[in-house]
């Protein structure tokens, strides 16, 4: 049987706001009970959730596309503070253009 | 009035046929915009997606002091033809790189271009792909969020949800989506 989406999402969310370590485990514990499918799913998203690091954080674009009026004054670095860098332009290009 | 001012009233009004003219519109605009920020490159200097969509929005919409949701739609657009003009790019490049000599025309275009995962960038799609057919909500979010470089504030209003909602659908979806590239093996790149 196929668990439904909405309840692997319900634990998954609860899940994370309880400490990772014995009192999630007792969480998942009480909450799946015999349900080893909804117990698997919830699990490899909370370890995907903990590997994914900046994960989707910053945005792919400043990547991708090399332009000469960018306010920017680096270049691409590492892979890490690269992508830490246009996350941060990206917000202040946007108060930039609404703040007024 | 502009088109697109035009054609995001009458979407407000409901009328369903508007919402289709709105995204060729869209995603043109911010091709021509790529290719002119593009031709004034400088070497290690990059175009940041959010400006791209802000200044795509000040030239088909103009100035306006009206909140996020009144603006969804065209974000909305936005979001969905940045993904698309990405992936374009991206498959592009993964043909040029397996193409071998007859592409070399193709990879003087690229040459500007700093180097980007696009392997990286085809599997996220498709894992996006997926998670829209199941979870229609939060694929939007990340579409909002990553590939028209909203904040999860203004992703929440576009969307109308709460932010606690959209904090929510976001660590869902972010953890959904890796797991989802993990079994593809790029997860190390991401």
């Amino acid at each position: 049987m196929i668990t439904e989406p909405n309840k692997i999402e319900e634990v998954f969310s609860a899940a994370l706001q309880r400490k990772p370590g014995p009192e999630r485990t007792t969480f998942l514990d009480g909450i799946c009970r015999e349900d080893l499918e909804l117990r698997e799913q919830v699990e490899a998203l909370l370890s995907a959730n903990e590997s994914a690091g900046d994960f989707l954080e910053a945005s792919p674009i400043g990547s991708d596309i090399t332009m000469g009026e960018s306010p920017l004054s680096e270049g691409p670095g590492t892979k890490i503070s690269r992508y830490k860098l246009l996350e941060k332009i990206g917000e202040g290009g946007m108060a930039v253009v609404y703040m007024a | 009035m502009t088109d697109v001012t035009r054609i995001l009233n009458a979407i407000e009004k409901g009328d369903a046929k508007a919402a289709d003219e709105l995204l060729p519109l869209v995603y043109e605009e911010l091709r021509i915009l790529a290719a002119q920020k593009m031709a004034k490159e400088l070497p290690g200097q990059t175009l940041q997606a959010t400006a791209l969509v802000h200044e795509a929005y000040l030239r088909l919409v103009g100035e306006d002091t009206e909140g996020w949701k009144s603006r969804g739609h065209f974000f909305g657009a936005a979001a969905e033809a940045m993904r698309r003009i990405l992936v374009e790019r991206a498959r592009m490049k993964q043909r040029i790189k397996h193409g071998g000599e007859h592409h070399r025309i193709e990879m003087e275009q690229f040459e500007c271009i700093a180097e980007q995962p696009s392997e990286e960038l085809l599997a996220l799609d498709e894992a996006l792909s997926k998670l829209s057919e199941q979870e229609p909500l939060k694929a939007n979010l990340v579409k909002l969020r990553y590939f028209a470089g909203l904040t999860a504030e203004q992703a929440a209003e576009v969307l109308n949800i709460a932010k606690a909602t959209a904090d929510r659908y976001w660590a869902y979806a972010r953890a959904w989506l890796f797991n989802e590239i993990s079994k593809s093996g790029y997860e190390k790149n991401l």
